[in-house]
């Protein structure tokens, strides 16, 4: 039986190392993709529907706008006046 | 301004801030200073940045256009030039028939960019001064009183003689009136004032004189009164059903609307 030439021998465990490496880089950069797709789906920093503007709900803004023209209070005279409203 | 300014409760250094502002608004708003911001920005085209206290009038000024129904609008300056009122009213008298009539215009802020629509020139005046009189008020460290004109705000209970006679306590709040007898000239044998009509862009033909407004702030009694002489007949029902007391003055009759003759026959109490 003849043993095969030792330098094919070296040739054959480059080649099942860089199968093995091929392999391995495959493996993570599917296992970085895996981990970066659950993060973004499990932190919950993260969005999960379209950006919102962060502004006050429409009704708040409703409501604060009417009163706006919210009244004074009057009441009766009590003294002579001191000043006194006119158009200008 | 083209008003006196009366200060009560104020300290010396408030009493020097608020005549620095009252300065400062009128360099910068005034429409017969033609070095004011405002004649900068009606003389210009397209878009322009503009400094925050002139977005911020015109934030305010859209606000109130917004909760008038477009009644109080700050983009009929050049309707009010049409009308005559183009230069100080000490200059007014001219005998030229009246300009052509212009409508509201497009105006849009984005932040402090500001963009008129073609021909269209502000006038801020309507909310300038009574907000400046708020922020005045806001300068007192203590209980007092800022009037400009006849607008004012309080922090104290005041008594204020009212047009056509008789007066009312203000517990808090401000007090405005709007009208068309002071303010007015003849152009081309018409009688003009400033209160435009938006609906016509022409000097508003409402039966009323005067109207005062009792509001939380000068500004909204300065605005509400505005629109509620705008609106005619429907004026005291308008600020009735906005809890606003108004008091309208016309031919030396005076007619007081549900709010005010509720507020001035018993005291309400204020919430706190």
């Amino acid at each position: 039986m003849t043993r095969p030439p030792r330098t094919s021998r070296v040739g054959a465990a480059r080649r099942r190392a860089g199968v093995a490496k091929l392999v391995l880089a495959g493996a993570a950069a599917i296992a970085f993709v895996a981990s970066a797709a659950l993060a973004r789906v499990a932190y919950p920093g993260h969005q999960k529907k379209a950006v919102k503007a962060l502004s006050p709900p429409h009704r708040f803004v409703q409501i604060v706008r009417q009163n706006q023209l919210e009244s004074g209070i009057l009441a009766p005279t009590q003294a002579d006046p001191s000043v006194a409203t006119a158009q200008t | 301004m083209g008003c006196e300014v009366l200060v009560e409760g104020a300290t010396a250094e408030e009493l020097a801030s608020v005549r620095a502002l009252f300065a400062e608004r009128d360099a910068v708003f005034s429409r017969f200073r033609p070095d004011s911001e405002l004649n900068a920005v009606n003389g210009g085209r397209g878009g322009r940045l503009v400094t925050p206290l002139f977005a911020r009038m015109v934030d305010v000024a859209l606000e109130a256009r917004d909760q008038t129904g477009g009644l109080v609008d700050p983009t009929l300056g050049a309707a009010l030039e049409a009308a005559g009122y183009d230069r100080d009213f000490s200059g007014l008298g001219s005998i030229e028939p009246p300009g052509r009539a212009a409508v509201a215009g497009h105006v849009q802020l984005y932040g402090r960019v500001l963009v008129l629509g073609p021909g269209v020139r502000l006038d801020l005046n309507g909310v300038v001064k009574s907000a400046a009189v708020d922020d005045a008020l806001r300068m007192l460290s203590g209980p007092g009183f800022v009037s400009a004109g006849g607008d004012l705000a309080t922090r104290a209970e005041v008594d204020v003689a009212l047009p056509g006679g008789g007066a009312v306590r203000l517990v808090s709040g401000g007090l405005a009136t709007s009208g068309r007898t002071k303010r007015r000239w003849l152009r081309g044998g018409e009688e003009q004032h400033h209160l435009i009509d938006p609906a016509t862009g022409r000097p508003s033909t409402s039966r009323w004189e005067e109207v005062t407004v009792c509001g939380a702030s000068c500004l909204a009694a300065d605005v509400a009164s505005k629109a509620a002489f705008l609106l005619d007949g429907d004026g005291p029902d308008w600020l009735d059903e906005r809890g606003l007391p108004g008091r309208f003055v016309t031919e030396g009759e005076i007619h007081e609307n549900a709010s005010w003759r509720a507020g001035v026959r018993a005291r309400v109490p204020a919430c706190t």
